[in-house]
């Protein structure tokens, strides 16, 4: 099965591993309905996932939390996923890379952390689509000019836009795949009122985005026109409230943003905004594989016509003899009738994932969600 | 032997000091769904002549800049007649600290080692080296600096008694949980094994509960193989499974051999092989001499009937392909079109 790939892109504790988790565990749900399912694919990604729902739930019991780290960053991580629509011989195998924070900003010493990052940087370039994941909270408590000038260090926006547009550039080498890049603000419970949230600064989070990552947004529009470019702010908490937000001299004199939750009284993970990016990722998925197994059932209807071709062909008299002798004939009939089931098969899964696709197709962002 | 030991600082992101291994070997066993390699695990593999082992989740004491608390790792490598009593403690003191959560190598690489940010900015390989010589030297001489205590805390496992790598010529093999301290024991008797020149693996591996889980590994491993299960809520296993002695494999005639082949899905896992049917050959046998006969025989008289039935054809005979033996087309997705294939 080759997987579509799908790349992250964003500093550590941003978000990445749960933005991860949440789109999987809500992907499940969500897909409910239209006959296409989401499963782990291997022990790594289902034990990841336990895991990070489990020291999430660890973050909720506590009641008040200070967004920590949830995993280690040392290794990169390959979550490995099936989307399976239904369709036999239609499964599409998702690959997801969540590499360690800090090689965006900076690379150690190692001649290894080199090759890591041109491996990781290949991934990205060739996935189909692209998360951004974008620490809200950090954009919209940031005021002082002291602070703000901090900003593109702790976003690394300037990593962001030079591997975002490394990646539009290879998208259009291939206009006619499927490129979705997604801008998902993260941690936004603050800043929307429809996840039990008091007050809607919606606007002014946008308008943050676009301050910080306007280059980012046109640097990948420039280099792929064809790409499809989304906002989608996500809650993956929901039942938080930020109590306080600091910006903070550590003892080796950096400045580090820290934000206080609490923890709403019914504890309960409530998602906003997975729903949307999980449809835009699986449209993107779906119509990549249509693409493939249209090409592919094109392909085996011409192989299927000259098998058929070459079983009717008269080679002349003696030879049809020795062919009708030697069964050679029936041999090629039985290659022309098998050849014709294949394609016919073939047409057949083409025709559902046309079923699918269309259901997903119609499903409509949520308020949320813009295009850019 | 050479040691590389990796840790963070307060700010500075995890790395080796001064330099890492020339190949990070260990993530083969993530990429084989076996084992997270930033748990606390062991791997331990020796090709016989040489080994290298991979250590990793003993705690620091101490915190990064957001208060997250620190992790080492440590990556040894040497051959059979190096250093193997120290590896083997380090081994040993590894194993006790991710089991017992002992603070103690943990506290005591931290005051060796001092201020880890300048360390991992400038500091040599042999820095770090070093200060895992002293920590864990069996002679105990780290636990005598003036720090006291919590060093003197360390009871070298090098004491405990090594097994005698030529005890037995059998592989060992088998399965047993991290869990159970006879499996402990067992696993380092292993461990001294492949430091002592025996081929195979001593493992913890942390995506796996069950024999089924390790089939493959088991399959692609003909030497000694120690795993020790360690794969959250699991159902603990009660001391010591066999792992099946890989067979080797001898190829089988080619036109005899039922083709084999491993499934896809979750059924691979447990790594069964699965026989699919021969592919049957299209054709009908029919022996050359009576063939000639009968061609010959029936094209005498078909050429007759030919010459005056058949309406003469202006083509030229064309060349005949054959597709007696033609093979069931394989439908391979293609990656024209959609994701690339995915990295080596
Ligand atoms: N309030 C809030 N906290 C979040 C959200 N997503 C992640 N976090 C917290 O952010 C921290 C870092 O998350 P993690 O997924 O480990 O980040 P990574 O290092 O980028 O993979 C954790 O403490 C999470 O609880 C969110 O949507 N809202």
């Amino acid at each position: 099965m080759t997987a579509f790939k799908i790349g992250l892109l964003g500093p550590s504790r941003v978000g990445k591993t749960s933005l991860v988790t949440a789109l999987i565990s809500e992907g499940q749900q969500l897909l409910a309905g239209s006959g296409v399912a989401m499963l782990p694919d291997g022990r790594a990604t289902e034990d990841k996932i336990a895991d990070n729902w489990e020291q999430l739930q660890g973050d909720l019991l506590a009641g008040e939390f200070t967004p920590g780290n949830l995993r280690g960053t040392m290794e990169p991580f390959y979550f490995r996923l099936a989307l399976d629509p239904g369709v036999p011989g239609a499964r599409i195998g998702i690959e997801l890379l969540d590499f360690p924070g800090g090689w965006l900003a900076g690379r150690g010493r190692s001649a290894h952390s080199e090759s890591d990052w041109d491996a990781c940087r290949s991934f990205i370039t060739r996935s189909t689509a692209l998360l951004v994941p974008i620490d809200a909270a950090l954009l919209m408590e940031t005021y002082e000019k002291q602070h703000v000038k901090l900003l593109p260090k702790h976003l690394t926006t300037t990593q962001v836009e030079s591997v975002a547009r490394e990646w539009a550039i290879e998208r259009n080498r291939r206009p006619h795949e499927p490129a979705l890049i997604a801008f998902a603000p993260v941690k936004c419970e603050a800043y929307f009122n429809d996840n039990g949230g008091l007050r809607n600064k919606s606007h002014l989070l946008r308008q943050k985005f676009d301050e910080v990552y306007g280059g980012v947004v046109a640097a990948v529009r420039a280099e792929a026109p064809h790409a499809q470019l989304l906002y989608t702010p996500v809650d993956t908490l929901g039942c938080v409230e930020m109590v306080k937000s600091d910006w903070v001299l550590n003892e080796a004199g950096d400045w580090t943003f820290d934000a206080k939750y609490r923890v709403r009284r019914d504890r309960k993970i409530s998602r906003m905004g997975v729903d949307d990016l999980m449809t835009a990722v699986s449209q993107q998925l779906i119509q990549g594989k249509r693409t493939m197994t249209a090409d592919e059932s094109a392909d085996l209807i011409q192989r299927a016509q000259q098998a058929q071709d070459l079983a009717d062909r008269s080679e002349g008299f003696f030879r049809d003899v020795l062919m009708w002798l030697n069964r050679e004939r029936q041999a090629r009939r039985e290659a022309a009738g098998r050849q014709d089931r294949e394609a016919q098969e073939a047409v057949r899964r083409l025709q559902s994932l046309d079923t699918v696709l269309e259901k997903i197709a119609t499903r409509k962002f949520g308020p949320r969600v813009q295009r850019l | 032997m050479r040691a590389y030991l990796r840790t963070r600082g307060t700010n500075r992101d995890y790395d080796f000091i001064g330099s890492g291994p020339a190949e990070y070997w260990w993530r083969d066993y993530h990429d084989r769904d076996l084992t997270d390699p930033e748990k606390p695990v062991i791997l331990a593999e020796s090709t016989g002549p040489t080994w290298r082992i991979y250590l990793q989740g003993v705690e620091s004491d101490r915190s990064d800049y957001r208060g997250t608390p620190i992790v080492y790792g440590l990556v040894l490598e040497g051959d059979a007649a190096d250093e193997t009593g120290l590896a083997h403690g380090i081994v040993g003191e590894w194993l006790s600290s991710i089991t017992t959560a002992s603070a103690a190598p943990g506290k005591a690489l931290d005051q060796a080692l001092g201020p880890v940010d300048p360390l991992l900015e400038t500091g040599d390989r042999e820095e770090g080296e070093a200060v895992v010589r002293a920590v864990f030297s069996p002679t105990g001489q780290a636990t005598e600096d003036e720090s006291g205590g919590d060093l003197g805390a360390i009871e070298p496992e090098s004491r405990r008694t090594m097994a005698d790598p030529d005890a037995e010529d059998d592989p060992a093999r088998w399965l047993g949980d991290i869990e159970s301290e006879e499996s402990q024991a067992a696993f380092l008797a292993v461990v001294a094994g492949l430091l002592g020149g025996r081929a195979g693996r001593a493992v913890i591996l942390t995506y796996a509960e069950s024999a089924g889980d390790v089939s493959a590994l088991a399959e692609d491993e003909r030497g000694d193989l120690a795993v020790l299960v360690a794969r959250p809520n699991r159902e603990i296993v009660e001391g010591r499974r066999p792992l099946g002695k890989a067979e080797p494999v001898h190829p089988q005639p080619v036109g005899r051999t039922p083709h084999l082949r491993k499934r896809n899905g979750p059924a691979n896992r447990r790594g069964q092989s699965i026989p699919v049917e021969p592919r049957r050959r299209q054709s009908i046998m029919v022996p050359p001499t009576l063939l000639v006969a009968m061609v010959c025989l029936a094209s005498g008289v078909l050429a007759v009937l030919a010459w005056e039935v058949l309406p003469a054809s202006d083509d030229p005979p064309r060349p005949a392909p054959t597709v007696t033996v033609t093979q069931t087309v394989v439908v391979k997705e293609r990656v024209t079109v959609g994701p690339t294939p995915q990295p080596d």
